[in-house]
């Protein structure tokens, strides 16, 4: 197993390999496709460049929008092994260069992308709409709450360690995820999507209510962080080297598990659920193991924030969180992890980064346009890019071609 | 179905947790690196990360310890502007008291206009009166370099932030959070020129069963922080002085139609209504109540206390009672403020607009005692000193004398619980 | 907690029961309008409108706007309330009628093929520009209705009813009637029917597609930009985050209905009215929206289309 992952990190890293690759690419390709595909290894390492060291020069907004061009580009592109070396070398390296402001939006677009690749087992792969996601992320949440904060916060006194509710957490969602599963099974489509939101809801009110165990509306605070080998991980940074070491798990699992036999019988389902079932796909078990596992993503996240947060309250969870993030997915291009990471970065950064944005320009006068009008903004960008790019900004190549049908036969069809 | 090509990311992901291990690996052993950034005002204010802080176990602890450890200095550069951070609510329905604080502090910020030759400046986030937005404004104005903030406007959102904060020695002086828990654990350099509403419950608490002589309540509140929290410091008093708690109702804020929470408060027999909770809802709970022609007497709190809920309630808010936390009898200064707030905005002051000029005054008063020039002409602040100067602050502004106990709360001087009448349209002061 | 005595108690406890029932029917004509909204567009599109309850917010404006300028500029508001109503009901339908086209063409008719979720999140994209813009345009500060309609109220024993009250009751009967009769007996509503039915079938037989999609929206908008106007004369105030609640609420009522199904709306409108009224009284409003929840899980759990959706509904 291990002899083999090796070999093939061997293959594919081997330069030969890739010339050769290339060499055939080279006969193929019409040339101007070429300056395309080759362009892209001058500009994007200049591009890079720029957005590592933009925080100290450009400032935050014109980072941001290299930040987002570079992802964008690097994701779409199919020079894959070089493409992502440098995203990543990017993720890990950028927050070293960001204050603390910076580095608070980092951790939360992490944050989110965790959340995001949780979805997008239930929504993009399982093809289940739940506009309920926050639940198990209020879940996981309050588990590390509870569990860890002295009394008079409002937690149990227990001072159980972080590492230890990481994995009680992500079984408690994934069972709750199932127990949420149950009995909403034999529903579909819309009829789940409400269904869901009231799960969201009911968990959220709830944990307000019940204020003998969770402190009610007064929240959890006081929260500790976690620790690492005796270290303390204090900071944004180190956290979101937590999150982001935890995003790329959940990409690695999500991934493996949607080629593997899950995957396709999640796949079969999406398509056609009666015609899954009478191909002898077990509906009931794949649908119920998409929960689990998105739920325990969620849950897990949850604890993340508890500890970078130190203070939880009920109205922080509540149904924007699941629009948000299931907004997310959908923008970035459902059913594709790298579209997660991107539709993340947009929606969580986007508001944040416009908060300094002001006109200036003849009779316009919007000092903290940003700061008043950034949801304004927010809300028509949604828009704009749903109208732009209908199945995201990077869609699975599996659903593209879906999409691609679909309209074939719209066309056919002449509607 | 269509035949599937190889999947190609696979082992690409692989790949990649190998090489970002690597990185991580490498990066780690720079020590975290530290930032190369050099904006003026953070430099050395621990804005960015405080390693001494690593060293505590306990979450109680943190608090001690970070106040063992210096704060550092903020230095503004000759010719720059000096800073300081608004943390209110623009967005969401709450923008309606978020936005006179911000415009009372930008008041105050103008008036004073220079401390030592230096130029002050608003810098207003917006905080969303919830808890992950406003650890958003507070990394944002840490990270703007402000001297010191005014805020955050909400007592969750204000728990929540405290911590980033308190890492950055950060001044910070909130003129609305009024829970009990915002100070229940001291935060290094927190104050507050709001009052705790442990003291305002037992006030009201005294002052229904006292002066206005009712035995039996009904307690209504939003389900916030601040309502719910201030109607149990009420019902503790008030069962302590003998009064009788009917039942305890809730209001989800946001709606608009409490009917049934009316129907259900008229079928018990009480003599007055408490609410704790916001104008919008305080406002339609004593329209409908009156309307199906509940006789109890209504009172609510500070988050009323403004001539909008009247309006709102069209007319039915008349002899409805509002205590509005201690106030001094004498309010001259009070009314210059608001005379000055209407010359500039053209409109009455917020309910809290005299809480955000004070806080600001407390804030300013204190950096131009500690605030030095020195000799290349910057001017250099140190953190810690300014937190030891609002310490010892005796100010006397619009909301009257200003003095704080170790654990950032004021102090109750020379004032006594202010109680509004609704009369006539107007809110009248009665006690 | 729920206790049975209440039950027991006679006397100004029926009158109470019956004070609460108007209550929730009151809340529940509201939602059941709001509902059709949410179900027309979703028959045909087989989309959620998420944006819908923004629909009736700004149809509140307009009332609120309307009312404010007859106050000011004459005394029309006190010689002829009733004409002024009128035109401000008027008004706050075709705002929201001129909203609703211009969303679908904006925001809806590009997304049509697209794939499922794209129109949700396009949906959840507007309604957040409307409520924000609403929010600067008011500086955030909620309105007050000019008072209009005499706020007194129809007294039989304890049971008090405002006749404006009276009045928004009356009118969600009336619209959800109308709206009934347009589906069932004019020729533009048996083409929403038909385009509901199957889209493609409906286009070969010579339907306008894209004008019976326009028409849908613009029936449900309508209603909603209506009874935004009435409820807002009700509660007397509007404010940007209105129409977010009651969106949501609709939105449920329409599933618990049976999505796409015209008297399944209203059927879930008012039965989710009541629930929350009873809810109230007998677990406290903290808990309403639970009961509502777990009451709808209940029913799907048995009738999965729904109370009143069809059962060989591939779409459920």
């Amino acid at each position: 197993m291990a002899a083999d992952a090796l070999r093939t990190l061997a293959t594919k890293l081997s330069p030969a390999r890739y010339w050769q690759r290339s060499a055939e690419a080279l006969q193929r390709t019409p040339p101007g496709a070429l300056v395309v595909r080759y362009g892209q290894f001058v500009v994007l390492p200049l591009l890079a460049i720029a957005g590592g060291l933009g925080p100290s020069y450009f400032g935050i907004r014109w980072t941001f929008a290299i930040l987002v061009v570079v992802m964008y580009v690097l994701l779409r592109s199919r020079s894959g092994l070089f493409g992502l070396a440098l995203l990543a070398s990017m993720l890990v390296y950028l927050p070293h260069q960001m204050d603390v402001f910076e580095r608070g939006i980092m951790f939360d677009i992490a944050l989110y992308a965790m959340l995001g690749i949780g979805l997008n087992v239930v929504v993009g792969f399982a093809g289940l709409l739940d506009l309920g996601y926050v639940a198990f992320f209020a879940s996981g949440a309050y588990l590390y709450a509870l569990l860890s904060a002295p009394e008079s916060a409002g937690g149990f006194d227990v001072g159980t360690s972080f590492w230890l509710v990481l994995p009680m957490a992500m079984v408690l969602t994934a069972l709750m995820g199932i127990a949420l599963g149950v009995p909403v099974l034999r529903l579909r489509g819309d009829y789940l999507a409400i269904v869901t939101l009231g799960f969201g809801e009911i968990i959220r009110i709830m944990i307000r209510n019940e204020d003998g165990v969770t402190n009610g509306t007064f929240g959890v605070f006081s929260i500790p962080k976690p620790h690492f080998v005796g270290r303390e991980l204090s900071g944004p940074v180190e956290l979101y080297f937590v999150v982001l070491s935890g995003c790329f798990i959940a990409a690695f699992a999500s991934e493996r598990i949607r080629d593997s036999r899950v995957g396709r019988a999640w796949e079969a389902i999406r398509e056609d659920e009666d015609v899954a079932a009478g191909m002898g796909v077990d509906t009931t078990v794949y649908k119920l193991l998409a929960f689990a596992i998105g739920a325990a993503i969620g849950g897990a996240g949850g604890v993340v924030y508890a500890a970078k947060q130190t203070a939880v309250f009920p109205q922080d969870f509540n149904l924007d969180v699941s629009i948000n993030v299931l907004a997310l997915v959908i923008i970035g291009g459902m059913g594709n992890v790298r579209g997660v990471v991107l539709g993340a970065m947009l929606l969580i950064g986007l508001p944040e980064v416009l908060r300094d944005v002001s006109v200036d320009v003849g009779f316009v006068h919007l000092t903290n346009l940003g700061a008043d009008y950034r949801l304004v903004i927010f809300g028509a960008a949604l828009v704009a890019v749903m109208v732009l790019r209908p199945e995201g900004l990077l869609p699975s190549t599996r659903r593209a071609a879906e999409f691609e049908q679909a309209e074939l036969l719209e066309a056919e069809t002449g509607v | 179905m269509p035949m599937r090509k190889k999947t190609r990311p696979m082992g690409k992901v692989m790949l990649l947790t190998a090489i970002l291990a690597l990185l991580t690996a490498i990066l780690a052993s720079c020590g975290g690196g530290t930032s190369s950034k050099d904006k003026t005002a953070t430099a050395g204010a621990g804005g960015g990360k405080t390693p001494a802080a690593g060293a505590t176990t306990a979450a109680t602890k943190a608090a001690t310890t970070a106040a063992a450890s210096s704060g550092g200095t903020i230095t503004v550069k000759k010719g720059d502007k000096l800073k300081i951070g608004i943390s209110t609510t623009l967005t969401t329905d709450n923008a309606q008291l978020g936005i006179p604080i911000r415009d009372a502090a930008l008041l105050a910020l103008k008036t004073k206009a220079t401390i030592k030759g230096f130029t002050l400046e608003g810098d207003p986030q917006d905080d969303g009166c919830a808890g992950p937005a406003s650890v958003t404004a507070a990394n944002k104005l840490i990270s703007d370099g402000v001297v010191a903030v005014l805020g955050p406007m909400c007592s969750g959102g204000t728990v929540a932030a405290q911590d980033p904060y308190a890492a950055a020695s950060m001044l910070v002086v909130s003129g609305s959070a009024t829970a009990v828990n915002v100070t229940l654990t001291s935060k290094k350099g927190f104050f507050r020129v709001a009052w705790n509403d442990s003291t305002q419950g037992g006030e009201m608490a005294k002052y229904v069963y006292t002066t206005l002589g009712k035995k039996n309540a009904v307690l209504v509140n939003d389900q916030s922080v601040y309502g719910k929290g201030l109607m149990d410091v009420f019902k503790a008093s008030f069962t302590a002085l003998g009064g009788k708690v009917v039942s305890e109702e809730a209001v989800t804020v946001g709606e608009k139609d409490f009917g049934p929470t009316v129907t259900k408060i008229k079928g018990e027999t009480a003599d007055i209504v408490v609410f704790g909770g916001f104008i919008a809802e305080g406002a339609i709970l004593v329209r409908q109540l009156s309307e199906a022609g509940v006789t109890a007497t209504f009172m609510g709190a500070d988050g009323i206390a403004d001539q909008k809920y009247i309006d709102q309630a069209g007319g039915k808010a008349e002899g409805s009672y509002v205590s509005r936390g201690p106030k001094p009898t004498d309010t001259t200064k009070y009314d210059a403020f608001a005379a000055a707030y209407k010359a500039e905005y053209n409109k009455e002051a917020g309910q809290f607009g005299d809480y955000a000029t004070d806080g600001t005054n407390v804030i300013l008063a204190a950096i131009e005692s500690v605030a030095a020039v020195d000799s290349s002409g910057n001017l250099v602040i140190d953190r810690d000193k300014l937190i030891a100067a609002l310490t010892a602050t005796d100010y006397s502004g619009a909301t009257g004398e200003i003095k704080f106990n170790d654990k950032g709360d004021r102090i109750v001087v020379g004032a006594v619980n202010e109680i509004d009448q609704v009369k006539g349209g107007k809110l009248t002061r009665i006690q | 907690m729920a206790s049975w005595h209440y039950l027991r108690q006679e006397g100004a406890c029926v009158q109470e029961w019956i004070q609460l029932l108007i209550d929730g029917v009151t809340i529940g004509g509201v939602y059941a309008v709001i509902a059709l909204g949410y179900t027309l567009v979703y028959g045909v599109l087989r989309m959620i409108n998420f944006a819908h309850g923004e629909l009736f917010m700004m149809g509140a404006f307009t009332g609120y706007f309307t009312l404010t300028a007859f106050e000011n500029h004459s005394n029309f508001n006190d010689s002829l309330p009733v004409l002024t109503i009128a035109v401000a009901i008027v008004m706050g339908m075709v705002v929201a009628v001129t909203l609703a086209l211009l969303m679908e063409r904006i925001a809806y008719r590009p997304l049509r093929n697209a794939p499922r979720l794209a129109p949700l999140i396009s949906a959840i994209g507007v309604s957040i520009l409307l409520r924000n813009i609403m929010l600067r345009v008011t500086n955030a500060q909620g309105k007050v209705y000019p008072q209009v309609f005499p706020r007194t109220a129809l007294e039989i024993g304890e049971i008090r009813l405002l006749y404006v009250q009276i009045f928004l009751l009356v009118l969600s009967v009336f619209f959800l009637a109308l709206l009934y009769l347009f589906i069932q007996r004019t020729k533009a509503g048996v083409a929403i029917r038909a385009v509901a039915e199957d889209r493609n079938t409906a286009s070969l037989m010579g339907i306008d597609v894209d004008r019976t999609i326009m028409t849908t929206f613009a029936a449900g908008a309508a209603l909603a930009g209506a009874a935004g106007v009435v409820y807002g004369m009700f509660v007397t105030t509007a404010t940007s985050d209105m129409g977010f609640i009651p969106g949501i609420k609709a939105f449920t009522a329409a599933v618990l209905g049976g999505i796409g199904s015209v008297p399944g709306a209203m059927a879930g409108g008012y039965f989710l009215g009541i629930t929350e009224a009873l809810s109230t009284k007998f677990f406290g409003a903290q808990y309403k929206d639970v009961v509502a929840f777990m009451l709808l899980v209940g029913v799907l759990i048995f009738r999965p289309w729904g109370l009143f959706g069809k059962r060989d509904d591939k779409r459920a």
